[in-house]
């Protein structure tokens, strides 16, 4: 693998997907991070465009809406079984706007780092990508 | 209380502001929603998309003020758009050209503000986005960059209208 693809490689590996239906929070989301210098933000406005990101690149955290909540866990399931190009153990977070027992009990099954409610604000989210990162001591 | 200075492209702002074609135009549900955001996101009583017009401060979005307009001279924007970064006043008792403003010892009793100007492509900085407080308040690098995000979506709505006409 030459210099300049191994480099491709590893930026992509740093980036972080999130999940968001809303565009204008999405772009928020994203616009904040750049200005804050955190690793790059690729946004999917649906499960669907998550997917096919995945499919292609590899990212260092995943963070999940959870409005189309049975994609949503069928996606996360991928990620755990290893089925996309991005490590199984990668650190993920969800945003929703209830999380019921049950749903709490399989988020705790998939290892999910944080629970988002919404309506969330942004700085939230910012400061789960940091966590995500491992810059930040909130956990 | 430092009234308001003029900016030295006084011409040429004014001139990018009018060539908008907004000034006096009816409430945007697309201007009305990040002003919505903003005053929520920093959970402040206060927020809006200001134009600096000659003589006075239009607000094309509002939250929390009954006025369309107010005082240039007497406006926390007309400072803000002097320059490029955001401006955060975290007391308004506590500097020289806000402490006997008449926004801060009469309603609305502004004691924050945080303004991020709206700068056209071609430079000119026509208004801001910002949001206030009847208390002090400190604004961190979080939520600089978040008013700076909502700041380029407002500039990016602003010339979008401009390009559509």
């Amino acid at each position: 693998m030459s210099a300049s693809v191994n480099a491709t490689f590893g930026a992509l590996q740093n980036d972080i997907l999130v999940v968001e239906q809303s565009t204008m929070v999405g772009s928020i989301i994203v616009s904040t991070a750049r200005q804050l210098k955190l690793p790059g933000v690729r946004l999917a406005t649906s499960i669907r465009a998550a997917q096919q990101l995945l499919e292609q690149h590899a990212f260092s955290a995943v963070i999940v809406s959870l409005n189309e909540e049975g994609p949503a866990l069928e996606l996360i399931q991928k990620l755990r079984d290893g089925q996309t190009k991005t490590r199984a153990d990668v650190p993920v977070a969800v945003t929703t706007t209830a999380c019921g027992h049950g749903l709490a009990k399989a988020l705790r099954d998939f290892l999910v780092r944080r629970i988002l409610l919404k309506p969330f604000k942004v700085r939230d989210v910012i400061l789960t990508i940091r966590m995500l990162q491992g810059k930040s001591d909130i956990q | 209380m430092i009234p308001a200075p003029i900016p030295h492209n006084e011409d040429d702002r004014l001139a990018a502001l009018r060539e908008l074609l907004i000034l006096n135009t009816p409430p945007e549900e697309r201007f009305d929603r990040i002003v919505a955001f903003a005053a929520k996101e920093f959970d402040m009583p206060l927020a809006s998309i200001s134009l600096v017009d000659a003589n006075h401060l239009w607000f094309k979005a509002r939250i929390g003020l009954a006025i369309e307009e107010s005082s240039r001279k007497d406006s926390f924007c007309g400072h803000a758009i002097l320059v490029d970064d955001t401006t955060v006043v975290c007391d308004t008792l506590q500097d020289q050209r806000f402490l006997d403003n008449p926004n801060v010892t009469q309603a609305p009793n502004i004691r924050f503000y945080a303004g991020a100007p709206l700068k056209l492509a071609g430079g000119q900085n026509v208004g801001t986005i910002c949001v206030f407080d009847h208390k002090p308040r400190e604004m961190d690098d979080v939520g600089l960059a978040i008013l700076s995000s909502l700041r380029d979506l407002v500039v990016e709505e602003l010339q979008r209208r401009r390009l559509d006409v």
